[in-house]
């Protein structure tokens, strides 16, 4: 049994965009290509509701078939994990549905299972969570509003690369941050599998003022491209498991 | 595909449910607790009393279900409540929802125990814990979210009982739920891949939470080595907990015997120390009182002996 690799965008961000392309578009886009784009809304410590500009928050995620959750600073660490697991598990029940379907007939979605046939699917899902590779760009929105809000997402993608090491398949993460001095985005960290980076990336974010989130969405999803020790992009397809995987179940 | 924000699913008093596929019809009685993967119920069926989990997200229930099917196996002593029932119920007429059915355990909270009960009731709560930690270790699986409110004293058999096997993860994969304060990750103690060290190591914090001089939940605080040096009422089971911290210990069995060791040292000691009082006094557990407020003067003066030697 092979298992394949799960690609993702997990966009940090405090409010909406405010320049150039729509981002649900360009989401639902990349979406299209078998990545999911995750997006954490941070309030601030004093915001006692949404405010309104983070239901964009909500309809990226919808858009990229990814999860969403809007929370304060102190608990993005928590969600950052959730987040990743969430749409990683969603991501390989859509698969293994498509399987379903193709094993029991049209009609056949997981709840129409009996109780048992769903555990046996679970701990199949469980299985491919567990050692599928697994690819997250992580996107920090560094505008203003956000400066004092870092501190927290550093110990939360300290703490998420924590998680990523204990799992038994492979992984790559990148960093960028938009906007950045003269350009939409600007990569901090390349694709790596070393925990250790982070530490030194951190210091190097600057906030901006605005904050383009479609055009940065749409220029740091071409990196999945580089990321290294991989067999050839292929833009044509959109398998996100090797289907290889299909025959052997 | 399901892209839920909150997978809770609200149920009322006296609202009926009925399986569709084992056709076994409960009756809710009230709300136990609501987690961030579904909420849990007190329900009725028949006379009996049982623990009711339902979640939007069909996937957590077949998850819990696969680890409580697995805990079953083991003979003798429970680890976790016992599944009853696994089932879909159609609510308010329109969504269907998976659910299960478990032992309802009567008990209280380890925190709430220990600050009714006093101290003492570490010792013989930890020898329960850690021989269940120990077989379910040896089943090769990792509780994970080990915490005081996980574990319950069951009111009747006085005995502690694991509940909420949502992080229950095989050994040598990645941890799938566990709590900040008691995760060895957080404190930079190691990392988070399922071994036994990691349930000793929140096994150790619940402990030291159980100190009334800790507060774990304050943020900012990185160094639970100087914390426990705080925890002054537990003294004598310092050496136990930073063993346990540094990950020193491989096996449940091995802090259990040092656990046991440090009571029956304690025990020796105040018999010496205090021969009139153990005549009058006959306490109902085998576990003689041994860091309740009263002796902790004892307590530090072995300590001075120790140290001196
Ligand atoms: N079988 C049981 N019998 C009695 N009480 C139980 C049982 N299982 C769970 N509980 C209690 O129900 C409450 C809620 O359980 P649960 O662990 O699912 O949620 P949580 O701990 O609040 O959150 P999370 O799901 O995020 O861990 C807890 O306080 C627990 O003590």
């Amino acid at each position: 049994m092979k298992a394949g690799t799960i690609r993702q965008i997990l966009l940090i961000t405090d409010g909406c965009s405010n320049q150039g392309e729509d981002p649900i578009q360009v989401s639902e886009m990349i979406s299209q290509k078998g990545i999911a784009v995750n997006v954490i809304g941070v309030l601030d410590d004093d915001q006692t509701e949404e405010p309104v500009g983070l239901s964009e928050v909500n309809d990226i995620a919808k858009a990229g078939n990814g999860i969403s959750r809007i929370v304060y600073a102190d608990v993005l660490s928590e969600t950052v994990q959730t987040v990743t697991r969430q749409a990683m598990t969603q991501t390989i029940q859509g698969f293994v549905s498509k399987e379903l379907k193709e094993i029991f007939g049209k009609e056949t979605d997981e709840e129409d299972l009996p109780p048992e046939t769903r555990g046996e699917v679970q701990r199949v899902v469980e299985d491919l969570g567990e050692s599928v590779d697994l690819q997250v760009l992580i996107l920090v929105d560094t505008s203003a509003s956000m400066q004092h809000k870092m501190e927290g997402v550093k110990d939360a993608i300290d703490d998420f690369i924590l998680s990523l090491q204990a799992r038994t398949g492979n992984h790559h993460y990148s960093i960028f941050q938009f906007p950045a001095r003269n350009q939409i985005v600007k990569e901090l960290l390349p694709w790596t599998n070393d925990g250790k980076r982070v530490a030194k990336v951190f210091p190097k974010l600057a906030a901006g003022g605005i904050t383009p989130t479609g055009a940065a969405l749409k220029q740091v999803v071409r990196s999945f491209q580089e990321v290294p020790a991989l067999e050839e992009w292929r833009e044509e397809s959109d398998d996100i498991i090797d289907s290889s995987y299909g025959s052997s179940y | 595909m399901t892209s839920s924000i909150h997978p809770t699913v609200r149920l009322t008093k006296h609202q009926r449910l009925k399986g569709i596929w084992n056709k076994r019809t409960y009756s809710i009685v009230k709300l136990l607790g609501e987690g961030a993967r579904g909420s849990i119920y007190l329900a009725t069926v028949g006379q009996k009393q049982v623990a009711l989990k339902i979640s939007q997200d069909s996937s957590v229930i077949a998850a819990e279900v696969n680890v409580l099917k697995a805990l079953k196996k083991v003979q003798g002593m429970p680890l976790g409540p016992l599944l009853l029932d696994v089932d879909d119920a159609t609510i308010n007429h329109s969504q269907k929802h998976a659910f299960y059915v478990m032992e309802f355990i009567d008990g209280v909270p380890l925190g709430d125990w220990i600050q009714s009960h006093g101290l003492s009731w570490l010792f013989p709560i930890s020898s329960q814990l850690l021989t269940q930690l120990k077989q379910l270790h040896e089943l090769g699986y990792i509780f994970g979210d080990l915490k005081p409110d996980n574990i319950l004293i069951d009111k009747q058999t006085k005995r502690a009982r694991l509940v909420d096997v949502g992080g229950v993860t095989q050994r040598g994969r990645a941890i799938r739920e566990y709590t900040t304060w008691f995760d060895r990750g957080y404190w930079k103690m190691g990392d988070r891949r399922a071994e036994p060290q990691y349930d000793l190591f929140a096994y150790a914090v619940c402990m030291l939470s159980m100190d009334p001089h800790i507060k774990i939940h304050k943020p900012g605080q990185k160094d639970i080595i100087k914390l426990t040096q705080q925890a002054t009422n537990l003294k004598p089971l310092h050496s136990v907990i930073y063993k346990a911290l540094k990950g020193q210990y491989l096996s449940a069995h091995d802090m259990k015997k040092d656990i046991e060791q440090v009571n029956s040292r304690q025990a020796r000691v105040q018999k010496q120390r205090s021969p009139k009082k153990r005549k009058n006094k006959r306490t109902p557990s085998p576990w003689p009182e041994v860091i309740g407020i009263s002796s902790i003067l004892s307590i530090h003066l072995v300590l001075f002996y120790f140290f001196i030697m």
